[in-house]
């Protein structure tokens, strides 16, 4: 029996509703905004939508799906170009300092939250990645290392770079941690980030 | 626990994956540690990041629609590959066709009618004879061969000689002569024993024929033939059999002596013994009278139907090498006849083919057609 268009669009929404969510906030934490969040989850979607017959099942759906996604996001942020340095200390294996520590741990959620936002978009493409599937996302490693395409292996020592570069940048943001600053000064500092 | 074993757990942790003990001990850890308890809660706080929110409508309509208008991708069925490996593969068939076609044309079955002819085969070239000729002393044949009718004729009764000749001939208008030599040979009262023919070497053409021609008629027919093409070579061989002939007739004739006596007795024979014995005679006479009046019939057929062998070659409609006055004009119109007469030749011959293959070709169309449409079904489920 030929599958009409239709057809297909109602077996692609099936698929596709239940995994809706994690499309969003995946595009909505690589990008950094709702705008690009959604422009580059939709086209991830048109994608899948069109290659949904050479979908063989050799991974889960959500993991083809995942992977549709990041791809798309990712060739978006390297359009973008932007200039991240990787800090060198981060790849040694950085060091919390506990006095910091305690200050971050002494935030409301809310803080915390949007200081790791920040913190998530000022991370390399490549840190970012594994940090948003794996972190906040919550893909075990094997699947997140097909998402990206990386052996495992890689997978976890990018993660535990990534994890010290996200923590080196949160303890380090100017507006958490620049107490008694006079407004000017802060809107200088946050400039300067 | 220090805090690289802390770090490494902290996930389990979260997911509640860790046993009791482990659990206490991180625990203790943690609360000792206030670095290991801002990467907990940082980790903590990445889990939770989305909660709460909800994905915008926008959104959510937004790719429902889309994949609505998203038309039906155009049908592709075979690989560009494939299509390529076809289209090689059917003109591989059809020059192939085209070719058997062309070979198999060189039967007597089809009829070839000759358009060309090249300007300076005035008189067909036949007049100037090779130099070969002399050592084939073709003269002193002919002359030998009419003396020798002469002499058949007075000896008729004494001599039984027969003739065979072996001619070959060279012709540029083959089917033409081979009309010439067949005409000639019912004029002269000849019938043919056999005949074939073969073209080993592409377009030309080898006719050999054994031809029965009336002794008396030979000489005539002999000059007649050297008057269709050129000849190449001429042989004649002469037997005589009039002693054999003598000897068979002696044999024939006391056969029948004894086939007389034979009857004789058989009239007279009383006893059934004597009729069986006398009959059993008579069967085998009777069967030596057959056989030798056979011989002697065999014997007068080929005295009195020469045999005459004769090859028939076709020569190409273009030998340079005779034509020394053809201009190079003539040359080159010769070249772009002959080129376009093959052309066309070959076009007919494709045209053969397709009309043979005609029947075959359409059953494979329609087999693909059935395949196409059966991984086409496939393809949308």
């Amino acid at each position: 029996m030929r599958e009409t268009q239709a057809d297909k669009a109602l077996r692609f929404e099936r698929l596709v509703a239940p995994l809706e969510r994690q499309v969003y906030f995946t595009c909505l934490q690589l990008m950094g905004n709702p705008q690009d969040a959604e422009d580059c989850a939709q086209e991830g979607l048109l994608k899948a939508f069109r290659k949904l017959d050479s979908f063989r099942g050799r991974s889960s759906f959500s993991t083809w799906l995942y992977t549709l996604v990041t791809r798309t996001c990712l060739d978006a942020l390297r359009a973008r170009r932007e200039q991240l340095s990787l800090d060198e200390l981060a790849e040694a294996g950085y060091q919390v300092p506990d006095d910091k520590a305690e200050v971050y741990l002494r935030l409301e959620a809310q803080e915390r939250k949007a200081a790791l936002r920040r913190a998530i978009q000022r991370l390399p493409a490549e840190f970012r990645a594994v940090v948003v599937l794996v972190d906040l996302q919550g893909l075990p490693y094997l699947q997140s290392a097909q998402v990206l395409g990386i052996p495992e292996g890689t997978l976890k020592s990018r993660l535990s770079r990534a994890r010290a570069q996200l923590y080196k940048i949160l303890l380090e943001d100017g507006e958490l941690f620049d107490e008694g600053k006079r407004p000017n000064d802060e809107r200088r500092d946050r400039h300067e980030l | 626990m220090n805090c690289e074993q802390c770090r490494a757990l902290l996930e389990r942790h979260l997911e509640g994956g860790l046993d009791q003990e482990a659990r206490a001990s991180l625990d203790a850890h943690l609360k000792a540690c206030p670095a290991c308890r801002f990467a907990s809660q940082v980790l903590q706080d990445a889990r939770q990041m989305d909660e709460g929110s909800e994905v915008p409508a926008s959104f959510s309509s937004a790719w429902r629609e889309r994949i609505t208008q998203e038309e039906e991708p155009p049908v592709k069925q075979f690989p560009r590959i494939t299509k390529w490996l076809a289209v090689a593969a059917a003109l591989v068939v059809m020059v192939g066709g085209t070719w058997l076609v062309s070979q198999n044309r060189q039967d007597p079955g089809y009829n070839r009618s000759r358009t060309a002819s090249s300007p300076s085969m005035d008189g067909m070239g036949y007049d100037s004879q090779p130099e070969a000729l002399a050592n084939y002393a073709a003269p002193q044949d002919m002359d030998t061969a009419s003396s020798r009718s002469g002499e058949a004729e007075i000896e008729k009764q004494a001599a039984k000689i027969i003739r065979t000749v072996r001619m070959e001939l060279s012709t540029r208008a083959f089917d033409e002569d081979v009309n010439a030599v067949l005409q000639a040979l019912d004029q002269a009262g000849g019938w043919v024993e056999s005949a074939s023919l073969s073209n080993a070497y592409s377009n030309l053409r080898v006719a050999y024929y054994t031809l029965r021609v009336p002794s008396s008629q030979l000489d005539q027919m002999i000059t007649t033939l050297r008057g269709v093409g050129r000849l190449v070579s001429f042989n004649e061989s002469s037997e005589d059999v009039s002693e054999h002939y003598a000897d068979t007739q002696n044999r024939l004739r006391t056969q029948q002596t004894k086939m007389e006596r034979l009857q004789a007795l058989l009239a007279k024979a009383e006893t059934v013994e004597d009729l069986i014995t006398v009959e059993y005679s008579i069967s085998d006479t009777q069967y030596e009278i057959d056989r030798l009046t056979g011989l002697l019939r065999g014997m007068d057929s080929k005295v009195d139907y020469s045999t005459l062998r004769l090859t028939l070659n076709e020569l190409s409609p273009i030998e340079t090498s005779q034509d020394k006055q053809e201009t190079l004009w003539d040359r080159v119109q010769n070249g772009v006849q002959a080129a376009f007469e093959g052309f066309v030749q070959l076009l007919a011959d494709l045209v053969v083919f397709l009309s043979i293959a005609l029947p075959y070709l359409l059953v494979l169309v329609l087999v693909i057609f059935i395949i196409r449409r059966v991984i086409k079904r496939r393809k949308n489920k």
